[in-house]
């Protein structure tokens, strides 16, 4: 009983994980930039969110559409300073994911400044609630997180399948040459496909404002994290994040729960380092063109 | 009465801050021709074809373009928005989704027209010009043979029903029956009012199926002529062999 | 005796020499501070041209370097506790320590390029921080504490300011001996492209780990230093990304893949952190500022200063040592 609740909870945190990383692997699908950025705009999301509710009351689930609002915008701006230049290359290079590096750096830096390193968490009721089902003690942080990031998700995987702007960035992520010469706007596809990214990063901030304690610092574990998962899942592909996040998340959580809690983070980096091992070639290779 | 459909005029272009890879071309383009684009390596012919679709930007000249909506400059647009004003470009390495099928190339290649009926319509046609393109709908199109893929990229040129076609070098890499295959194809559209400018290596091969051959040097237009009355031109041997020794 | 020697020569005679200025409190004051400056300096140094041979020459950016540091610095504390010795006898211990591990790490990361292996020297810290956080042989969280040694307070920084100054001119030297080597034509090769060195006869496993693993010596060595001037070992003063991104800025900023980049840009760029502590403090400012001279360095100047100069033409010569 104790590991089917380890594992359903496992699940619900795999796919709040998975939202975390959607946008980063939209971005290296469309743009070729490994935006290690991406965590800390997570984090912009979750101190949104848990402003939000701290001072006018506004619970982190409905606080979502904000915080992406947040995050949008502020990774507009990034890309404008920082990106646009490098947009026009058509293949990733060092110096671009160095650059995301710096940018992440300024972002930590400022939020450390302005919210020092201190633990936060936002605590709408849920946070500390529980739902029994049988002999299962699920909390509700964990379950509606996870419900709400799969529904998120799919909502994302809807759009790219069918509607038309969807449709050009799934033709860009494939061969930016090919979706210019069918008439595909490549630059304004970049554009937006960055601050959707940025966007869904928000999203998933507010969700994990009340699932994860949170300081500024946090975000290089997460990128180590959502890395793993990118590039276990197959660089570009939503499913695959989907896939390897669960995978991974409930070992993880099984590791946790019958080893230690605090070895339970070592199992992506092994499996990163696993993959490395293994099939070092499939991940990127495909894409470096 | 001839139509003229593209006049490109004193055009000059080159690679990022490099220097002048080619300088005053003048050349037009009239409905139904087919004109190849002959000359040396290194003569700067693809970068004509670059600069008309977009791909580079012209640094002089301008390139004017008779669409269905009047005449168009074209230099300085984007190439996503040139392929759409009625303008087709085929890139020397073949640009083709490999990893989608064939079905889905087509349909990326009509992404442009916004009916869904019509672009229903333009594909039936174009898979009776191909047949063997409509037994494989649903192969990806990175696992199709060369001709096929060829096939396949003439399809998806002519989907959008455009009024010019740029090919650049069209027999590269192919086996000699499937070159035949391709310059075939171009005979075929062009026979459909189409008027095509295309670049080519094989200056034979290339002369035979068109009506004009315009010869390139070191980045300027040498000599236009009827494509047959090319070869023989005697500028043709220095060109290709170096001057004559006495 | 032209300036491409005279420069390095005179600065070397100066900086053997300046510490003696400590023997005349009454004339120069107490230096102390300066001197650990310096020494800083040399310790970035020794880390910022071990990072240009993998990094500059080979192209393969790490993020984490800092891990072989740590270990070196635990290496040389365990033993230094365990065998009652000052960690300064360890240097080697630790630096082969270092570099056997880095090995082991380099054979599996270094099969990819670009964003993977940025990835894995990420997560390479990560590993090393949650094991050595719960690690009760080497004190876990609270680490490993190192006596001070018994040099009065004027004097107590020579041995590391020593210490640095060598280990930072054998790495140097190193540096410019990659440079100027086959084995620095062949990894340079490498950078450019894997596969067409291979097909010319380049042992690239080889040429990859080898330079992976001198760069690992090194910082190991350094890491024993370090941890003696610290008197303290503790995976958050050792496993922090900031160390490892202030390695990466100092090289960029000076000039990856030249022999004098890093010099030029470790000093710039402590410099400049002096300027920013002196302005503002110790805040968590810092990471702002390195990650805002990170960009703009990346925007605008990609070549760093040694290399944005060398392509004008107009590098000075005590400057151009490849």
């Amino acid at each position: 009983m104790f590991i089917i609740q380890t594992i359903i909870l496992g699940l619900c945190l795999g796919f709040v994980y998975a939202l975390m990383a959607t946008g980063l692997t939209l971005i290296f699908g469309v743009m070729r930039i490994v935006n290690l950025a991406h965590p800390i705009f997570i984090l912009v999301g979750a101190f949104a969110a848990y402003y939000l509710f701290v001072l006018y009351g506004i619970d982190p689930i409905i606080a979502i559409p904000l915080c992406a609002a947040v995050t949008a915008l502020l990774g507009a701006i990034t890309y404008k300073l920082v990106f646009e230049k490098d947009a026009g290359a058509q293949t990733y290079s060092e110096m671009t994911v160095l650059l995301t590096f710096g940018t992440a750096m300024v972002l930590d830096g400022t939020l450390s400044y302005f919210f020092k390193n201190t633990q936060r968490i936002t605590s709408p009721p849920y946070a500390t609630d529980a739902i029994f089902l049988g002999e299962l003690f699920l909390p509700t942080a964990q379950l509606y997180s996870g419900l709400i990031s799969v529904g998120l998700i799919i909502a994302l995987g809807l759009f790219l399948k069918f509607s038309k702007l969807g449709i050009a960035i799934r033709a860009t992520s494939l061969s930016r040459v090919n979706a210019e010469l069918v008439g595909i706007d490549v630059k304004f596809v970049c554009l937006f496909s960055f601050i959707l990214g940025c966007a869904l990063a928000g999203a998933a901030g507010s969700l994990v404002s009340f699932v994860f304690s949170f300081f500024p610092a946090k975000h290089w574990e997460w990128i180590a994290i959502l890395m793993s998962l990118v590039v276990l899942g197959g660089m570009g592909s939503i499913l695959g994040v989907v896939i390897s996040a669960a995978i991974l998340t409930v070992i993880a959580s099984l590791v946790g729960a019958f080893i230690a809690p605090a070895w339970s983070t070592l199992v992506f980096f092994v499996a990163l380092f696993l993959m490395l091992l293994i099939k070092p070639h499939g991940m990127f290779g495909k894409y470096l063109e | 009465m001839t139509e003229c459909m593209l006049k490109i005029e004193n055009v000059v272009a080159g690679y990022g801050y490099g220097p002048d890879i080619i300088k005053n071309i003048n050349l037009e383009l009239n409905k139904g021709d087919i004109k190849c684009i002959i000359g040396p390596n290194g003569a700067g012919k693809s970068t004509v074809l670059k600069a008309i679709a977009g791909i580079i930007k012209p640094r002089n000249g301008s390139v004017i373009f008779n669409s269905e909506n009047g005449e168009i400059n074209l230099s300085g647009m984007e190439t996503y928005k040139i392929m759409k004003t009625g303008l087709c470009f085929i890139p020397q390495d073949r640009s083709l989704f490999g990893t989608l099928t064939v079905a889905e190339n087509l349909t990326m290649a009509g992404y442009t027209l916004g009916d869904k009926q019509e672009l229903k319509i333009r594909t039936e046609e174009v898979l009776e010009t191909f047949p063997r393109l409509k037994e494989r709908l649903s192969q990806y199109a990175g696992t199709m043979s060369g001709g096929e893929q060829q096939q396949l990229i003439f399809a998806r040129a002519i989907i959008l029903k455009p009024r010019v076609i740029l090919i650049d070098e069209p027999s590269l890499g192919l086996a000699p029956a499937i070159v035949e295959q391709a310059f075939q194809h171009i005979e075929n559209i062009a026979s459909q009012g189409v008027s095509i400018l295309l670049v080519e290596q094989n200056a034979r091969r290339g002369l035979s199926s068109s009506n004009y051959g315009t010869v390139m040097d070191l980045g300027e237009i040498v000599f236009e002529k009827e494509a047959n009355e090319v070869l023989n031109d005697d500028r043709i041997q220095e060109l290709y062999l170096g001057k004559r020794k006495k | 005796m032209d300036s491409r020697k005279s420069i390095p020569i005179i600065t070397l005679i100066i900086l053997i020499f300046f510490p003696l200025i400590q023997f005349f409190p009454s004339v120069f004051g107490d230096q102390n501070y300066v001197l650990h400056l310096m020494l800083y300096a040399f310790y970035y140094m020794v880390m910022t041209s071990s990072w240009n041979i993998i990094g500059g020459y080979g192209g393969f950016i790490s993020v984490g370097h800092n891990a072989f540091l740590c270990i070196g610095a635990y290496i040389a504390g365990y033993y230094s506790i365990m065998w009652g010795v000052s960690p300064f006898y360890l240097i080697l211990l630790a630096g082969i320590g270092a570099g056997i591990f880095g090995f082991f790490v380099g054979l599996i990361t270094l099969r990819v390029k670009g964003p993977s292996f940025i990835i894995s020297s990420i997560a390479l810290i990560m590993i090393l921080r949650i094991i050595f956080d719960r690690w009760e042989l080497v004190g876990g969280a609270s680490g490993i504490t190192l006596p001070y040694n018994s040099l009065s307070v004027e004097f107590s920084k020579f041995p590391h300011y020593y210490g640095f100054l060598i280990l930072a001119i054998i790495t140097i030297y190193m540096n410019w001996y990659v440079r100027h080597s086959k084995f620095g034509l062949a990894l340079r090769a490498i950078s450019h492209d894997e596969i067409r060195s291979a097909v010319a006869g380049i042992n690239v496993k080889y040429i990859k780990v080898t330079a992976f693993v001198l760069s690992t010596f090194f910082i190991g060595c350094a890491g024993a230093i370090w941890a003696d001037y610290l008197t303290y070992v503790r995976p958050n003063i050792f496993l922090i990304i900031l160390i490892a991104a202030n390695v990466v800025l100092m090289v960029i900023l000076g000039g990856m893949g030249t022999v004098t980049g890093p010099i030029v840009g470790t000093i710039i760029f402590i410099a400049f952190n002096e300027l920013i502590l002196s302005y503002l403090g110790a805040t968590e400012l810092n990471l702002l500022f390195t990650g805002l001279l990170l960009v703009v360095t990346l925007l605008y100047f990609p070549n760093g200063i040694v290399g944005t100069l060398k392509n004008k033409g107009k590098l000075p010569r005590f400057l151009d040592w490849g």
